[in-house]
Formats: structure tokens, sequence, C-alpha cells
């Protein structure tokens, strides 16, 4: 069975930015796939066919410094308007293509350093442990809840 | 007299940011056309005082589509200053990192951004008019298009260690060789593109014929045609003399070497754009106009040297004559390199040497001057340096391959705006042909790019006095 999808994303040329990619490589040890890249782009959607749960992690300046958020996120199509994709997006593809997109959830940390550098502030380093550790618990439920399941090809085997 | 504008800003699913003017006339026919790139990079400025050696980092940052093609070229240049003949193998190692971009940037772009107009029609609702709309529609398309950028992206990484701006091509050949695990990875994912190409060009054989007025009118004229040879008559990306061809066919110029380009390039800047234009000197200007890319490539050549390539070479000429004189075929041109890219990657990985671990060539800066060329995905691209005696840039001038177009481009905006904008009004799907044939050329006017397309655009049509008389607006 395919393993849940971790994507983090973020410009690691831009500090803070890259705090969900920090996130993603603080997972690599996890039984899912790890993705790190600089933004969302319509090849990923191939990654989600399949997978039980998707996670994304991202940057966000429009939340308190430090601050964790998660959320559902569910496919979407809203205005393409710019140069990458939201998680929303990426998952309307996918159910287009696939036939089917994961359950997802969104796990944003809050920044306000985004300027020039490509290492992360120590706020921004244990901001990225908190986001990797929502992702732990959601990836845990995920394998507990897939072992409740009855079996897909049914009992008659 | 022109008497009242057209102006579509920006131009939508193309790289990068760029305007349309159409000029009309009193009597509401098309005066002229013209395309802006209205974005200012300055690469040639900046990189004044680096070490050379810096450059083809530096330069690969110009895009972020097409950086292989400027890494490359770059270090050609470098290679020139060194004075070095780079070892067989490092050659034959960028020679298979060129050819895995060109497949994922041509996907790029017939899949993310012209198949919306091929597969949904010029006249779709904008809306519906991207990348989305086409995997509604067609998801099996969409799921090869997206697997042949995938594959592209995937090759350049195990090569090159990043999908995008990787480091591996330096000054005097690469800076690793090629491991057998490696070479497998990458020979494995070779029959999947093969299969999604087939399946493609079965799909797309059919399209195209559905579009007999674009054919007929999207910069369709007599121009040169310029590109790298092999000598041999076969399709060349990485080295070799440059070819020009007229549109009869007949051989204008070749064993042109790259290092005398001043000698029959001229280059142009024109006051309403940032894009340089370049023509051929003998022909002076603006009659020296030239096209470069797939369409021109496959206009230079007996024959693309690999069999599933040559059998759709065939078939397009057999339907649309030699040579290929209108730009709508650098859709189906793009179609035939792919197939091409794949079976010369096949061809390379196997090769007897490709593990050899002589792949870099050192040296102490040798000359003041370098010039390096490359066949990038949308044409030729020429990177030329001059260096102090420590090795620090004091000049450098890029000739990208949509500088080498921008003549034929404004002419082409010109004819689509002629034949399908009829007086003075505003349909739709005229607005979009005249985008449409700029999206044909695939111009990379950026490292930006509107993959997903459908930006916001808004068209004034505005009287002499400036008086608003016309608007349409997408949102």
């Amino acid at each position: 069975m395919k393993p849940a999808v971790v994507i983090g994303y973020g410009n690691p040329l831009r500090q803070d930015d890259a705090i969900g990619r920090r996130a993603a490589e603080l997972l690599k040890s996890c039984e899912a796939e790890i993705i790190c890249c600089h933004q969302l782009t319509p090849e990923l959607a191939a990654a989600l066919a399949g997978a039980p749960l998707a996670i994304f992690l991202d940057a966000a300046v429009d939340q308190h410094p430090g601050q964790v958020l998660s959320r559902r996120v569910s496919p979407c199509h809203s205005d393409l308007t710019s140069h990458h994709l939201a998680p929303e997006q990426l998952l309307d593809l996918a159910r287009l293509l696939n036939g089917d997109a994961p359950p997802a959830y969104l796990i944003t940390g809050g920044v306000d350093r985004t300027g020039i550098g490509d290492t992360l502030t120590p706020a921004a380093e244990r901001c990225a442990a908190r986001m990797a550790d929502v992702a732990l618990d959601l990836l845990s439920i995920e394998k507990f809840a897939s072992h409740m399941r009855p079996p897909e090809l049914g009992y008659s085997r | 007299m022109p008497t009242r504008n057209i102006v579509i800003d920006p131009v939508t699913r193309i790289e990068g940011h760029a305007k349309i003017t159409i000029e009309l006339a009193e009597d509401g026919q098309i005066a002229d056309a013209r395309f802006h790139v209205t974005q200012f990079r300055g690469f040639e400025k900046l990189c004044e005082g680096r070490p050379f050696y810096e450059m083809p980092s530096l330069m690969a940052r110009i895009c972020g589509i097409c950086p292989v093609s400027h890494l490359i070229a770059s270090s050609k240049a470098c290679d020139a200053i060194l004075a070095v003949s780079i070892p067989p193998n490092a050659a034959r190692l960028r020679r298979i990192l060129n050819l895995a971009q060109i497949l994922q940037s041509h996907a790029l772009s017939v899949f993310y951004l012209s198949s919306p107009d091929l597969l949904l029609g010029m006249e779709a609702a904008p809306e519906r008019r991207n990348l989305f709309g086409v995997a509604a529609t067609e998801p099996e398309v969409a799921r090869d298009g997206i697997r042949l950028r995938q594959i592209g992206q995937q090759i350049i990484e195990t090569l090159g260690g990043k999908k995008i701006h990787p480091a591996w091509v330096v000054p005097g050949g690469v800076s690793a060789p090629l491991g057998a695990e490696k070479r497998d990875q990458i020979l494995a994912l070779l029959p999947d593109a093969t299969a999604a190409l087939d399946r493609t060009l079965d799909r797309f054989r059919r399209v195209f014929q559905s579009f007999p007025e674009e054919m007929s009118t999207f910069a369709n004229f007599p121009s040169l045609f310029l590109g790298l040879t092999d000598g041999a008559g076969k399709l060349e990306f990485y080295d070799g003399p440059l070819r020009i061809v007229g549109s009869d066919g007949e051989v204008v110029a070749s064993h042109l070497q790259p290092a005398d380009y001043p000698n029959y390039l001229g280059e142009i800047a024109e006051d309403d754009s940032f894009l340089k234009s370049a023509y051929y000197l003998p022909h002076g200007y603006p009659d020296g106009i030239y096209r470069v890319g797939p369409l021109a490539r496959l206009n230079l050549v007996m024959s693309c040297g690999t069999p599933r390539a040559d059998h759709e070479l065939g078939a397009l000429r057999a339907m649309a004559g030699t040579p290929l004189l209108s730009s709508f075929h650098y859709h189906q041109a793009r179609l035939i390199e792919m197939f091409h890219c794949v079976e010369r990657m096949e061809e390379l990985l196997n090769a007897p040497d490709i593990l050899s671990p002589h792949v870099r060539a050192q040296a102490e800066p040798n000359a003041e001057e370098g010039i390096g060329i490359a066949e990038a995905p949308r044409g030729t691209l020429l990177h030329h340096y001059k260096v102090d005696r420590n090795g620090l840039i004091t000049w450098a001038n890029l000739i990208i391959a949509t500088g080498q177009n921008n003549l034929a481009l404004n002419r082409g905006v010109k004819q689509v705006a002629t034949y399908f904008v009829r007086d003075g009004k505003l349909s739709d799907g005229a607005l979009n042909r005249v985008e449409a044939v700029v999206r044909a050329f695939d111009p990379c006017l950026s490292c930006s790019t509107h993959a997903i397309g459908a930006m916001p655009m808004e068209i004034e049509l505005r009287g002499p006095e400036g008086a608003l008389l016309d608007r349409r607006q997408r949102a």
C-alpha cells in the first residue's frame, strides 16, 4: 500500500519561508513519502495518486510568528492567477487526473523573517519541530485508522 | 496613421511578462502590431566583476524553465576561456542533461501552455482554457504531459542533483561522473516516456488537422532559419557549426563558427521592448529576419537521426511540405524533438564509455574571451564573455532564442491580428489567437512562468484623444 505523502514547500533562499521544508525533513524517518520543493506544481499530482493521506507544510506570514495551525483542505477549483498552486488546487488537479484525491491537511507555521538568507531563525527551527510533531500525530492517526479498515478485497478470501 | 490601440497586457501562458499592442487605422483595419517584453533582467551587467568560474551557476539563474541551457552555453564559454577541450564523456553527459531539459521544457510548452488552445479550442471559455480544463476534458493527455515533464525533470535531478538550477555542469566538463545505478534509473524511465509520446502523437495528429486557418496565418511567411547542425544533416543540440537555410530550403550559409557570430549576426534594440532583435547581418535589418527553435531545427536537417522521430518528421513533411513556413508547426516540431530526445538519451546512456570517470579538464584561464553555444528548447543560445587577467568578467553578451525570434514574433502577431481582428472588433477568440501565435514560439522572457494560465487581463480600446472606446476584462 502506498504510504502517506508529506510535502514541505518554500524558498530555501528566503530565510523562514523554508520552514515547511525543514519540518518535512524532520519527518524523513517516518513511513511516509517526504517531498521537499520550492512550490506546489502540477507534477506533484502524480505523487498523490493512491495516497491514503496528504500533508502540506508551509510558512504563513499572516499568522503569529511561531504559531502552528492545522486545517483540513479539500479539492477546490479556484481562480488560477499565480505562478504556483495552492494545496486545494493541487488536490483538485489530482482528483481530475487520478479520479480521486486523498484526505489532506495543511499545517502552517507563522513566520516574519523572509528576507534573503539560507538558514532558518532559531524561532523558526523550533516552530518547524512543532509542525513536524503535528504532522506526526496525523500520520499516526492515519496509520491506526488504516489498520481498523476492512481489507479492500473483502473477507471472502 | 494609426488612430487606436488595442493592448493585450499581460500575454498569458508564456514564460515571462509581455504585452501586445495592436494599432488600428481609421478604417478599423490593422495598421501594425507589436510584441513588447516589459521586464528588464540585466544579467549581462550584474555579472561584471564576478570570477568567470561563477558564471555557469550565476547565468543558470536567468531562468527556472531552461536553466540547463544557460548552464551549458555558459560552461562552454568558460571552456573557451580555459582553452581546454573537455573529455568526450563530459560532453556526452552534458548532452544528456540538455536533452532531458528539452524534453521537460517542450512538455511544458505543448501540454501546459498550448494544449488548452489545441484541445479545448481557441474559442473555449477563458476560465476553462488552462491545464485544469484539459485535465477535466482529456485526463489521459494531461497525465501524459505531466508525466513527460516529470521524467525530464527527474533525469535532470538524477544527473545534476537538482531539478532546477543544478550546478553539475562546470567549466571544463561536469563535476562528477555518472554511476551505473543512476544510469539504470534513467534508462528505466525512457520506455514510459516513449509510451506517453506514442499516445500523445496519436491524439495530436488528429487535433492539428482541425486548425487550417491557424496553420495558414500563424506567422506563416518566408524567413531564414538558423541552428546548430552535426555536419551530416542530422539534428544537433550541443555542438557543431551553425547553418542558415532560406524559405526555399536552400542553404544560405553553412559551417558558420559560433565564435565568428559578430560577423554574421546583428542585434538591435527597439524603443518599445526590453527584448533585443537579432538578424542575419548580410541581409540587414529587418530583411535578415530569421527563426530559431524546433521549427528551424527541423528545417535545417535532412533527418533527425533517430527512427521514431524520423518517422514522425516524414509524416509532417508529407502533410505540410518542406521547409515548414508556418509557425503553427512549432507544436508538431516540439513533439518530434521530444521523441528524438528520448531516443538519443537512450543511445548516449548505452555508449560504452558513459561511466568513464574522466569528466573534467582542469586549467587556469588561458584566454581573455570565450563564446559558448548550445541549442536551448526555444532555439540557439549564445553566451559571450570577456575577462581580465585575473579571470574577472569585464563584459558579457547573451543572445537568446526569443530575441532571435523577435522579428518573426512581431510579424506573426500582425499577421494573426490582420486576419482575426476585423473592423476593430475584439472577440475573445481573436484575442486568444493573437496570444496563441506568441505561444507557438514558446518565448522565454524570464524565469517566470504562467504555466497555469488565465492571468487577469484588461484590454482597452482608446481613441486618438485617449477616450475609452471599448474595454474587455478577464478576471
